[in-house]
């Protein structure tokens, strides 16, 4: 019990003091709350259905009424980006957590165990990394066939490695370290060691990992839609409002690229400062 | 020439402030010391005492938050507080040399040592082109470096560290530096190593007229070598003496401790500290006729697969055996402790974790109890009934406790695993009661391990090492990383469990000073082999193997043995 | 020295081959995980019942799996990656034709993010914490997270609708000009081997739009492995030694540090490659760029298996060897490779 109050206690005056040292960092902190928050509440806050469309008010400029115009049918471009914070941010999570805990678990056992297992999960990462990523992703979509749920199988997997290639340094350096025998002299036993002694101390890494991941599946989920992968119009998702409104940038219509590419960069963008604000965090030395 | 020799160096009144983010911290103040021509002078401390600072502001080479806003630094005449970064420049390398810990890692490790060396002629503009080469195997020769071609070419990963101490050496004396500033030069390597290092040095200043200031925490070297002693506490000099009045004169309660603590020749646990420790009163306890542990031909080694990926392919890849440890043998009684001696690489620690049951044996007998406990594998072993009976204390208190656990985690963890089904309030006491048993106050039972000084982790890995009552206690370099003082303590609580729970030990260490103080027998390893084992005092009053003289003539020690009788019966 | 050095580059190379069957396993997968029938897909879409079956039997789709693997790698040995359904050509000949213009437009982008990153990454790494590593900190993370169409349309919409310093941002080249005769496939190179300054810079003109964008992707990652392998290596105790004896700060900077801390660069720009391959696909999709790229999202839209395949094997053999290469420049770098294996 007070194990845990001191560690908390101790988490906060970090941030705390982050925070006073760090303007960035708290500015992420903030946006990264209002992207959770929209994802929760976006669909119950926006001034238009997203789907209603109405060519007499199409391709108009930012208004009072519509603050990031209209697109080409009439749509709020504003209530359109709002609504797709939630399946952005929702393909990212889905997937993220898929190759957290794939990758995790198979790069522990191989950092622990070593050996031929090692070899073969190493190899195995490697064969995955030896293509671009996002065209495996293409590939793997347009085999599996065209649906969001294996546009956030395809992200999941090309993931996985840097969860495996994370988790196995980790482990095995720690594995080196005196507490390991500790743990073992003290009658845990290999598996209890390696989950419930080791791992905990490799969580602060992997968690930077998690939330630059984020970003990558976030970004990836929308180029792949950019092409015409995976979710498909009318759904309201950023890139395919940015890739709508690529028609139209050569003749001067910028809000419809603008506002979506934007709130796509600006969540990518925290959860990349994030990232680096929990570095900071979990390793202190890393950034001078 | 005056018959008084003119100061070479001259360091005054010396403060050091560091900006924090708390604010400006006083690092070191007050610190006054001079050095003549070919003086080598000791300046000695603990961690945290200021002594590398000290050193490292005569070049300048604070990091950018540090500062000298008091006293001043003399050197030849010349003020070098305030020297311009042009003077400096010329200073560093040219008048003023510094070698560093871990030599392998002050080189750069993708340049040749050859390359390193003309850096340094020509980035002084030292000597020609034509006769910079017969002047770097000149530099080579004078640190008695030999094969001059091997070694110019070399890499230094491709060198042993004391190679890459003696190539240190040479490039600062590359541009005849007057003055040698050698910052704990000998940590991390062999005793041996160690003391052909120190020998050079000695010898340079000897000879060339070197001076050299020697930061150390090692009083044991600093009394071979130095002929003058800076002792430094908390940012303070507390002592400054010659080499004659040292070890007679020195007042300052710190010093007069540290002279203690440090293991002599003859010295005794109980003489480490000035007080007399407690346990005195207690009697040895019982050594038993039947041995408790017996070693039997115990061989570990490992298969090295070499060779050339061609050769793997033409299936003559090559497997070496690398054999840690050889058919060693030896049996320990239940009460007495058994020291286990050797440089690094001579498999004390493959032996120590065979014994732990951390690694399985490749070959030969470990008999527990009469039991063969070498034929359960390390893994079934965990569950094994004796698994409690045999424990081990760790080398590094830090990296031995995992950095979540609280302290009362980290000593009930065995409890739970393999003790007794407690319930929270036995376990509450138990835990209580084994703080107090290693001398930890009962409050820091929910502080973390970077909460505590170095002395209390090796406490906390005592006590968890205690905490299921075993027979067999394995201490695996158990005060290396600690400082003297607190390595006295850690000793003498380790004596005291020993007395009190009548416990078994292998005390595994390199410093056949520190474990003759515990143990009542000896036993020397030497490349996986026991080259000698036997009562404590024949060992070390009439070792048989040349091993062990060499390693008993190459620890430095404090000799001035009266001088610390007298200390003692102040 | 030499000989060792020869061995560990035979070394990397046979550890290739693993990681090359692995390439072609997967890649086989994905011809074979197609929902339905496979012969179906690759006969096209105008095949009767009978080139259906002879497709059938050429893939050998009703042997054994490991027979149908061997098949799979016979036709990639003939250079037979299948008919493309979109263009009726095969798809060998269509990456061909195609794949210069991808690589001429990559490369480019590569160079331009190198050229900036680095210096870059220095300039931070040599004042750490100062206004001019903040911005390259927010410039850099801010190029990380822009997605890479968005940043395409951006500049397009910037440089070509309101300033008109661009060319039309369609295609390789205005049409006004004729492309090049064939020798590299680069119209840049080519243009210059012919001496036609004209062509070269209407052809340089088209590249710097889509390769600034890929650059500016490539800056991000490029600039923090510069920025904190130069600051671990200033702060490393060879480099402090060096200061202690003397060395100038030109050498300790630019000789000691930069060659220490251009080893772990080497491997970021074989992962920035990979990115920009990737990358490469949306560029060429907002420029219209007819590369393979753009030939892979037409194959989407069609369902164009046989030519998804190829393009993404090829993708993947251009990667694998692009590390290759890095890795043996990393063994012939650093001496230390080899020695404690």
């Amino acid at each position: 019990m007070n194990s845990q109050t001191i560690k908390q206690d101790n988490i906060a005056q970090q941030l705390r003091f982050l925070v006073g040292q760090n303007l960035l960092s708290s500015i992420s902190l903030i946006l990264f709350g209002v992207y959770v928050f929209l994802a929760l509440a976006g669909p119950y806050l926006v001034p238009y259905d997203p789907l209603e469309s109405n060519t007499a008010i199409a391709l108009q400029g930012p208004s009072s009424q519509h603050f990031f115009g209209t697109d080409h049918l009439g749509r709020d471009v504003f209530s359109r980006v709002i609504v797709a914070t939630r399946l952005d941010l929702g393909i990212a999570v889905a997937a993220v957590s898929i190759s957290f805990f794939i990758g995790t678990f198979l790069g522990a056992l191989a950092g622990y165990y070593g050996g031929w297992y090692e070899r073969l999960i190493g190899r195995l990462a490697d064969i995955v990394l030896a293509f671009p990523l996002f065209v495996l992703a293409m590939g793997i979509v347009a085999v599996m066939g065209n649906s969001l749920i294996n546009v956030i199988y395809a992200t999941a997997i090309i993931n996985i490695p840097f969860y495996i290639r994370i988790a196995r340094a980790e482990v095995s350096l720690q594995r080196d370290r005196q507490y390991v025998q500790a743990a073992l002299l003290s009658g845990n036993s290999h598996f209890r060691t390696l989950f419930f002694h080791i791992l905990p101390n490799c969580l602060p890494n992997l968690i930077v990992q998690i939330s630059i991941n984020m970003g990558w599946a976030i970004l990836n989920a929308a180029g792949l839609s950019f092409i015409g992968l995976g979710v498909r119009p009318p759904v309201a998702e950023w890139g395919i409002l940015v890739a709508e409104g690529a028609d139209y940038i050569i003749s001067g219509q910028w809000w419809l690229v603008l506002f979506p590419g934007l709130v796509l960069m600006l969540a990518v963008f925290t959860f990349n400062l994030v990232g680096d604000t929990l570095r900071d965090l979990a390793d202190p030395q890393k950034r001078k | 020439m005056s018959i008084k020799a003119k100061k070479l160096l001259s360091v005054s009144k010396l403060a050091i402030d560091f900006e924090t983010k708390k604010g400006t911290v006083r690092a070191v103040e007050n610190v006054s010391f001079d050095l003549q021509k070919g003086e080598v002078l000791a300046l000695v401390g603990e961690s945290g005492s200021g002594k590398s600072v000290t050193a490292y502001s005569i070049l300048n080479l604070l990091d950018a938050n540090g500062s000298m806003p008091l006293g001043e630094i003399i050197y030849d005449g010349m003020p070098i507080h305030k020297a311009t970064p042009a003077k400096l420049k010329e200073i560093r390398g040219r008048e003023i040399s510094m070698i560093f810990q871990n030599p392998m890692s002050t080189l750069n490790p993708i340049r040749k040592v050859g390359q390193h060396l003309r850096d340094m002629i020509r980035n002084h503009g030292y000597a020609s082109w034509s006769n910079i080469e017969k002047e770097i195997d000149k530099l080579l020769k004078q640190v008695e470096i030999h094969d001059l071609d091997r070694v110019k070419n070399a890499y230094p990963f491709e060198l042993s560290g004391g190679m890459c101490q003696r190539v240190m050496i040479a490039l600062a004396l590359a541009c005849r530096s007057r003055l040698l500033i050698a910052d704990e030069p000998t940590t991390g390597l062999d005793v041996t190593t160690q003391k052909s290092i120190m020998d050079l040095i000695k010898n340079l200043a000897k000879e060339e007229g070197l001076a050299v200031i020697l930061i150390t925490h090692d009083l044991g070297i600093a009394s071979e070598y130095c002929d003058k002693f800076v002792v430094m506490e908390k940012g303070k000099v507390v002592e400054s003496n010659s080499r004659v009045d040292f070890f007679s004169k020195s007042k300052h309660p710190y010093t007069k401790k540290l002279l203690l603590a440090t293991p002599s020749k003859e010295g005794k646990v109980e003489d480490l500290t000035l007080e007399k420790p407690s346990y005195l009163n207690i009697s040895e306890p019982e050594i038993s006729e039947k041995p408790l542990l017996v070693v039997e031909g115990l061989r570990k080694t490992f298969i090295k697969k070499t060779g050339s990926f061609l050769s793997f392919v033409k299936g003559k890849e090559k497997k070496e055996e690398f054999v840690a440890v050889k058919e060693s043998s030896f049996s320990i009684y239940s009460g007495e402790c058994v020291g286990l001696v050797g440089g690094s690489g001579s498999g004390k620690s493959t032996t120590s974790r065979m014994l732990a049951r951390l690694d399985d044996a490749s070959a030969g007998k470990i008999i527990f109890d009469g039991v063969v406990i070498s034929d359960i594998s390390s893994n079934d072993f965990i569950k094994h009934p004796y698994r409690k009976d045999i424990q081990m204390v760790f080398q590094d208190p830090t990296g031995s406790l995992n950095p979540r656990h609280t302290v009362f985690d980290l000593i009930a963890e065995p409890l739970k695993r393999l003790g007794e089904s407690f319930n929270k309030n036995s376990l509450d006491q138990k835990v209580e009661s084994l703080m107090l048993q290693v001398g930890l106050p009962t409050e820091f039972m929910t502080r973390l391990p970077h909460q505590l000084s170095g002395g209390q982790k090796a406490r906390v890995g005592i006590a968890r090492a205690i905490a299921l009552n075993p027979k067999f206690l394995i201490l695996d370099e158990p005060t290396s990383a600690l400082d003297v003082s607190v390595q006295a303590t850690v000793l003498q609580l380790l004596e005291k469990l020993r007395r009190e729970l009548g416990l078994s030990y292998l005390f595994v260490s390199h410093d056949l000073h520190v474990v003759k103080m515990l143990s009542q027998r000896i036993l020397v390893m030497k490349e996986g082999i026991i080259v000698e084992q036997g009562e404590t005092s024949k060992v070390m009053h009439s070792p048989e193997h040349s091993y062990t003289k060499q390693l008993m003539s190459s620890i430095p020690i404090i000799k001035e043995k009266l001088a610390i009788e007298a200390i003692a019966a102040f | 020295m030499l000989y060792d050095k020869i061995q560990l580059i035979i070394k990397r190379l046979m550890l290739a081959v693993p990681t090359l069957f692995g390439v072609l396993v997967i890649s086989f997968c994905l011809t074979r995980a197609l929902p339905g029938d496979p012969a179906v897909y690759f006969a096209g879409a105008m095949a009767d019942e009978a080139s259906i079956q002879h497709v059938r039997e050429k893939l050998g789709l009703d042997r054994s799996l490991p027979y149908q693997f061997l098949a799979y790698c016979n036709n990639l040995l003939n250079g037979e990656l299948g008919q493309s359904l979109t263009t009726g050509q095969s798809v060998t000949y269509e990456i061909k034709a195609r794949l210069p213009a991808s690589l001429e437009l990559t490369l480019l982008g590569l160079f331009m993010g190198l050229l900036i990153a680095i210096p870059l990454g220095i300039l931070a790494a040599l004042k750490p914490n100062t206004w001019i590593d903040h911005l390259c900190r927010v410039l850099v993370t801010a190029g990380a997270s822009t997605p890479i169409f968005f940043s395409g349309l951006f500049l397009m919409f910037v440089f070509y609708y309101l300033l008109g310093w661009s060319p039309s941002p369609i295609g390789r080249l205005d049409f006004i000009y004729l492309e090049p005769p064939h020798v590299t496939g680069f119209y840049t190179i080519d243009a210059l081997i012919i001496g036609d300054y004209e062509v070269f810079k209407a052809a340089f003109a088209q590249l710097l739009l889509p390769a600034s964008t890929l650059a500016l992707c490539a800056l991000a990652p490029i600039a923090r492995m510069t920025r904190s392998s130069m600051i671990t290596a200033l702060e490393s105790e060879y480099v402090k030694a060096a200061k202690a004896n003397g060395i100038s700060t030109n050498m300790r900077v630019y000789v000691y540090a930069l060659q220490n801390a251009s080893l772990p660069l080497l491997t970021v720009i074989g992962l920035v490659f990979g990115f920009l391959l990737g990358g490469n696909v949306l560029v060429e999709k907002v420029y219209s760029w007819p590369g393979i790229g753009s030939f892979a999202i037409d194959a989407l839209v069609a369902s164009d298996y046989a030519a998804i395949q190829g393009f993404v094997l090829i993708m993947a053999v251009l990667f694998v060897t692009l590390n290759l290469i890095i890795d043996i420049l990393y063994t012939l770098f650093d001496p230390r490779m080899g020695r404690n294996e």
